[in-house]
């Protein structure tokens, strides 16, 4: 018992046992209501049987009683006795009452259960004599006529026929208690409802088993999935999806995919950040080297430049590591709020332009004038300053960088121009590929740093729901703009 | 020669800094720990502090909070290793008068350690040099090498903010600002005399960065 109870609490949560509760109660739902109606329906049904009956049979009684009125009170109390016995199938003098009855009496009065109750009454108007059946004592209502009626007596109802004869001056009526309705409707409704009751054990049963076997795809599809080694990556076979689980099973694949790529990237970005990470401090170590047995001045200094060089390089990468691994891991949970991006921008350049500057790159920034935006200041500085970085690595000595602002029309967008070689179209592809580097500077040299500026700015705009997007000026150079 | 007190745990870069900073003319006092910190800035006078954020004994921001609620204002100058700019505005809030973020070169450092002394009112410090050009903040004069240059006032004014700003771009705004205050109408007027300054000091002695500001070459 106690293992029959832990068991249907484990299986309360399953959709087989939610299932097979339902459509039992269903079941049991409808058998009510058809029981309903049916009981309902034999009932009425019934009634009109039994009152036909009784109006007949008060008809045949009242026909011998009216065809003897020239006889005496007590010969008309004997007819109606006796027809009241007889209705009742008792012997004469029998009573239902009676304490000591032979088997074969009780027998008899069993046999006839249903038929005894019946009450007769002859009212002669004319000579004030009313005659009734002796069994009960009933009150009839004074307007009784012709036709049925009810009367209460006590906890009894009963359904009374009633003629009345003008002609002779005679009234008869006949009465039936309503219990003997009562039962055999009960008997009827019975019918009706133990064979449900009867049904309904093995019904859930059934179900059990049905909806068991009904749901066994999905078993299926859950033990494939429950058994994977947590680095298997495959699909989930399309053999195991029905209709109703395959989008179920293609969006798991989907995912399963994206999950792949991810993991591919993944790996590949540690290895290159391990790569990039080491290079520069190795670098340092051998420039300490140089100057630990530095023979010259020269020697020193030079050494020097190139550790504050590695050190420089180093402080970048350390700065982008950080800036996407924060990016990527809060996911989108930036506040919005106002502010003006033109001052944003104004101040970015004041920070950066000294780096174009330096390599007689002319700056600029246009229009001058205030733009108030709703968006995450944040992100867009990462934006600015990554675009920026890469203009002024990209362009050649002397060259130009414009930072267009364009708000009109309520849309806002912003985009960084330089005059540097621009991009192949198959460069384009990869260009935010995290380590991704590709373009030559201007002087055909290496540049230093790596690709993951762009990568960040990329992201940043993701998070925001804005577009980046490269493409190649007409009049040479990059052209990247950041639309929302 | 201006007292710093350094706060930094790190015993490899505060001896880097210590050193650095008393090549570059600082007396520098060194402590690694908040609670020796917090005992010096009691007893001791100091010009300006600079101040690791995270320290053992006591928290860099919990010394700082501390040590403002007792009435102490002299400059501090928050040097982090965490995230630019959360740190920004608590330290900020916390009454630090600039912040920058590690790693930072010794010279960018002492540049925001003179910045800060001077927002701050301490007197200037030293005179500014640039470019053959010579700015006596104290006696008001300006040298282009040894001839005694004649500025007006508010030249003299753009000419010490571009110099004080160095590498960094000063934005128009900001040196309006400086002329007329906050509420400044905006006119061309900086572009006159920037031109006025360019007249002395040749043509590509300060360069403009279109809709930024200017910056000296």
């Amino acid at each position: 018992m106690r293992r029959l109870i832990e068991t249907l609490s484990r299986a309360r949560h399953t959709l087989r046992f939610r299932l097979m509760l339902l459509v039992a109660a269903l079941f049991v739902l409808a058998a009510c209501l058809a029981g309903y109606f049916v009981s309902r329906h034999s009932i009425h049904e019934l009634d009109e049987i039994l009152n036909a009956n009784l109006a007949q049979s008060a008809r045949s009684v009242y026909a011998v009683l009216s065809g003897e009125t020239e006889k005496n009170t007590s010969q008309l109390q004997d007819i109606i006795d006796r027809y009241s016995n007889f209705q009742s199938g008792l012997p004469a003098g029998l009573q239902e009452h009676d304490d000591e009855l032979s088997e074969n009496e009780e027998e008899a009065l069993e046999l006839v259960g249903y038929q005894r109750q019946v009450y007769l009454r002859l009212v002669d108007v004319g000579a004030d004599i009313v005659i009734s059946s002796l069994d009960y004592t009933l009150e009839l209502p004074a307007t009784a006529g012709n036709g049925f009626f009810t009367l209460q007596e006590g906890s009894h109802q009963w359904v009374f026929f009633g003629i009345d004869d003008q002609t002779r001056q005679l009234r008869f009526f006949m009465g039936q208690r309503g219990d003997y309705r009562s039962e055999l409707i009960d008997e009827a409704s019975e019918g009706v409802i133990a064979p449900v009751l009867f049904i309904l054990p093995l019904l859930v049963y059934a179900l059990w088993w049905a909806i068991g076997r009904g749901m066994r795809p999905l078993q299926e599809l859950s033990t494939e999935i429950a058994l994977r080694k947590s680095d298997n990556l495959a699909d989930v076979p399309q053999s195991l999806a029905t209709a109703e689980t395959r989008p179920v099973v293609d969006a798991l694949n989907d995912l399963l995919h994206r999950l792949k790529k991810t993991l591919q990237s993944e790996r590949r970005f540690t290895a290159d950040a391990s790569h990039e990470l080491r290079t520069p401090i190795a670098a340092m170590r051998a420039q300490i080297g140089v100057l630990q047995s530095a023979r010259s001045e020269s020697e020193r200094q030079v050494a020097v430049a190139q550790m504050d060089k590695a050190a420089v390089q180093m402080t970048r990468l350390v700065d982008d590591l950080l800036s996407l691994a924060r990016l990527d891991h809060e996911g989108g949970v930036f506040e919005m709020a106002r502010f003006d991006l033109h001052q944003l921008l104004v101040e970015i350049l004041a920070d950066t332009a000294v780096l174009a500057l330096d390599r007689d790159i002319e700056i600029s920034l246009v229009p001058d004038e205030n733009c108030e935006v709703n968006s995450v200041q944040r992100l867009h500085y990462l934006i600015i300053t990554n675009l920026l970085s890469n203009a002024i690595k990209f362009t050649p000595v002397g060259g130009q960088i414009g930072i267009v602002i364009n708000n009109s029309q309520g849309r806002v967008s912003y985009r960084v121009e330089d005059t540097g070689p621009g991009i192949s179209e198959h460069d384009l592809k990869h260009i935010a590929e995290r380590f991704y580097r590709s373009r030559t500077s201007s002087s055909g040299t290496e540049v230093d740093g790596v690709g993951l500026g762009l990568s960040i700015a990329l992201r940043a705009a993701q998070l925001l729901n804005a577009e980046l997007s490269f493409r190649n000026r007409d009049s040479g150079g990059l052209c990247a703009e950041v639309t929302w | 020669m201006l007292s710093l007190l350094l706060i930094e745990d790190d015993p490899i870069l505060g001896q880097g800094m210590q050193i650095g900073l008393q090549q570059r003319d600082f007396l520098v006092e060194w402590v690694k720990d908040g609670l020796v910190a917090r005992r010096q800035l009691r007893h001791g006078n100091f010009d300006c502090v600079l101040l690791d954020l995270q320290l053992p004994g006591m928290d860099g921001e919990q010394l700082l909070r501390e040590w403002r609620k007792s009435g102490n204002t002299v400059p501090v100058l928050i040097i982090t290793a965490r995230d630019a700019i959360s740190d920004r505005v608590s330290g900020l809030d916390d009454g630090a008068d600039d912040y920058v973020v590690k790693p930072v070169s010794i010279d960018e450092l002492v540049a925001r350690v003179r910045a800060v002394y001077r927002r701050k009112g301490g007197a200037p410090v030293s005179e500014l040099k640039h470019a053959g050009v010579t700015l006596d903040p104290i006696g008001h004069t300006v040298r282009l090498r040894e001839a005694e240059v004649a500025l007006p006032s508010a030249e003299f004014k753009i000419l010490q903010t571009l110099m004080e700003h160095g590498r960094r771009v000063s934005t128009r705004e900001y040196l309006e600002r400086t002329l007329y205050g906050y509420d400044g109408a905006r006119s061309n007027t900086i572009e006159v005399h920037i031109h006025g300054l360019r007249a002395k000091f040749g043509k590509s002695f300060i360069k403009t960065v279109r809709g930024v500001g200017y910056i000296l070459a």
